[in-house]
């Protein structure tokens, strides 16, 4: 008997919900006229993503500035001034010898 | 060009193959979001963040799934948290004098059944009504809605059966199905 009940119900929920279904099919088509320009979105991604890059090459500049600094004024300070001579020579030399090459590697690969 | 060779070329930057991705996959998503709100000014702000979003975080997209669902995902997390910074002032009766019935043209439907119609479904909670959506109009397998949703299967078959349950209990309230 109960069995018998459950069948019916489950029968009538089924009915039920195709007849929902169907009403609910009517909006399925739903639009509104929406101002989106995709061109001007990827822009303000664009521009989005080069400020991000430059604030990371900002602090990266920084951080190197700083640490440099702080290297030098340790040397000084322990009183190797002669080492302080070698170390801003090396680094003067380095320095430009690492980072045009690699900069420039950096932007073959971005293009 | 096939979805796959698009999604690269707009990895590596190509910005003519990331339109043409996004506008490929535009009214799927432009579809959901209406659904999901029933206010043009709503979709507009949540479209317009999705796809910028989208933009911005392509090159973390694994082309597992398709592009429109990576979208209907970033679409979903936005609207949830357009709803956590308005929940004070979004209610459905916010909603309902701005429900804009400009597409009922093309239904059977008279423009008061089109409003009540779109109303039953804005009275449903958003996790339900996303995974209604995805599952009734655009034919996602339950797998894919919990990997939108962020929540096991199980859950979705009964979020959905349970959205079907308020449809028709709302459906019978406003005279549209006999008690």
């Amino acid at each position: 008997m109960n069995e018998f009940k459950d069948k019916e119900k489950d029968i009538k929920f089924e009915q039920e919900k195709k007849a929902a279904l169907n009403k609910m099919d009517e909006i399925k088509n739903i639009d509104y006229d929406l101002n989106i320009n995709v061109f001007d979105i990827i822009s303000k991604a664009e521009d989005i993503k080069a400020k991000k890059q430059e604030r990371k090459e900002f602090v990266l500049f920084i951080i190197t500035i700083v640490s440099i600094m702080i290297s030098a004024l340790v040397i000084l300070f322990e009183g190797y001034g002669e080492i302080l001579y070698t170390y801003v020579i090396v680094v003067a030399v380095a320095l430009p010898v690492i980072s045009i090459p690699t900069a420039l590697i950096a932007k073959s690969k971005e293009a | 060009m096939n979805e796959l060779d698009l999604i690269e070329k707009a990895k590596k930057g190509n910005k003519s193959a990331l339109n043409e991705l996004i506008c490929y996959n535009l009214p799927i998503v432009k579809g959901y979001i209406i659904k999901m709100t029933a206010n043009p000014d709503i979709s507009q702000d949540i479209l317009q963040e999705t796809l910028l979003k989208g933009v911005l975080n392509i090159s973390k997209f694994k082309p597992k799934a398709k592009f429109s669902t990576y979208l209907i995902t970033i679409a979903t997390n936005v609207y949830r948290d357009f709803l956590r910074k308005n929940k004070n002032i979004m209610s459905i009766e916010n909603l309902e004098h701005e429900i804009v019935c400009d597409s009922y043209e093309e239904s059977s439907l008279s423009k008061f059944e089109y409003s009540e119609i779109i109303k039953i479904l804005l009275s449903i909670s958003y996790e339900k009504r996303a995974a209604f959506i995805l599952k009734h109009y655009y034919g996602y397998k339950y797998e894919d809605i919990a990997k939108i949703l962020k929540c096991p299967v199980g859950t979705i078959r009964s979020r959905i059966h349970n959205c079907i349950a308020e449809i028709i209990s709302e459906m019978k309230v406003r005279g549209f199905l006999d008690e």
